[in-house]
């Protein structure tokens, strides 16, 4: 049994709004997610959009109530800075569409990575690490994050979405499990 | 052969001061570990872990250094101590945070089997609290060094003065190249 597996890529070959993966066996110790993502939002001078990460257990659909907290230190630009919020767990930022059309902007894709450790243990909360860059050509940044969800149900249903607008053709996303024998 | 192999995984069925492995093979080109803790003392929201390294058993003497990166706040702050028994300053998850949240770490050491180089280990490390608060919570990176040339056999982690709580895990991998 090989100790990394992969459980399953989505690569989007149409504009999503979200993507989840579903039916996660907790046979693994460790979660592992890796992605490179954009958003299609327009808006003038939205550069970049927030990407929100949602957990379910039990078979159900992912958890929406205010359950979630996040922290994170970046750098963007030039300056370094941390942030504390509740009710949602940011795994980074992605570039949006509305950065600009020219091709110094529409190829930017944001990458990221985040750990979720022991995410079946059911005397535990569920603990996110994560490392994110956008490297864009208005206000790029690096960022380091954390997420909790506040529950101790086996994660078995992570879903991913942009905090405004859609995720465009060419998002890719992919969760490993990492077994502990 | 394969290139992430599973040494050993711990977890904890009570309270316990610290987490160990010993006898680590040297076959492996690098060596990670994956750790979800939380510490027993009330009235700490965190508590700095303690890591350190040996060959035989875990060198206890002046011979660890440390470099941080770290949030607390919306001011990120770095920090560098040396002649250290341990590296320490990455924060473990305690009593005043939320309940059943337990601190998560990544820890990297290269090449921990030559008996030329000191030996560097990066620690990404995240102590996560449902608050918005200065100080009840961090998300940094460790860069630690342990100045001896003895390849690495012992692993050892345990908070800096109060005990490991049951459900703390340790998993530790070894990670082969060509």
């Amino acid at each position: 049994m090989a100790v990394i597996e992969a459980i399953a890529t989505t690569y989007l070959e149409a504009d999503a709004a979200s993507v989840e993966f579903t039916s996660i066996p907790a046979t693994y110790e460790h979660l592992e997610l890796r992605f490179t993502a954009r958003g299609t939002d327009t808006t003038a001078a939205t550069y970049y959009t927030s990407l929100n990460l949602q957990f379910g257990t039990g078979g159900g659909a992912v958890d929406t109530g205010a359950n979630y907290s996040r922290h994170y230190m970046l750098q963007a630009g030039l300056v370094a800075g941390g942030n504390a919020g509740i009710n949602q767990i940011w795994l980074g930022t992605i570039e949006n569409a509305g950065s600009g059309t020219g091709t110094e902007h529409v190829g930017r894709y944001a990458a990221g990575q985040a750990e979720i450790l022991d995410y079946a243990n059911a005397n535990k909360n569920t603990t996110v690490l994560g490392l994110n860059g956008r490297h864009a050509y208005w206000s790029p940044e690096v960022r380091f994050n954390s997420g909790l969800w506040d529950a101790t149900g086996a994660v078995d249903r992570i879903k991913l979405a942009p905090y405004t607008g859609s995720f465009v053709r060419g998002s890719e996303f992919t969760l490993y499990g990492l077994n502990s024998s | 052969m394969a290139v992430w192999n599973v040494i050993g995984h711990t977890e904890l069925s009570g309270n316990a001061t610290s987490i160990e492995f010993t006898s680590i093979s040297g076959s492996y080109d690098h060596l990670c570990l994956k750790a979800s803790l939380r510490f027993d003392s009330s009235g700490q929201y965190m508590q700095y872990g303690k890591l350190q390294l040996g060959n035989g058993s875990a060198d206890a003497g002046s011979n660890y250094s440390v470099t941080t990166l770290e949030a607390q706040s919306t001011t990120p702050l770095s920090g560098r101590s040396t002649g250290d028994t341990w590296m320490d300053l990455w924060p473990i998850t305690g009593p005043s945070s939320l309940a059943d949240s337990f601190s998560s770490a990544t820890m990297w050491i290269p090449n921990y089997a030559n008996t030329s180089n000191y030996k560097q280990v990066l620690i990404k490390n995240v102590s996560e609290n449902n608050s918005t608060s200065s100080n009840q919570w961090s998300v940094g990176v460790f860069a630690g060094m342990w100045s001896s040339t003895s390849a690495v056999d012992v692993v050892k982690i345990q908070p800096w003065a109060d005990n490991l709580i049951q459900y703390s895990t340790v998993t530790l991998y070894g990670i082969n190249g060509v």
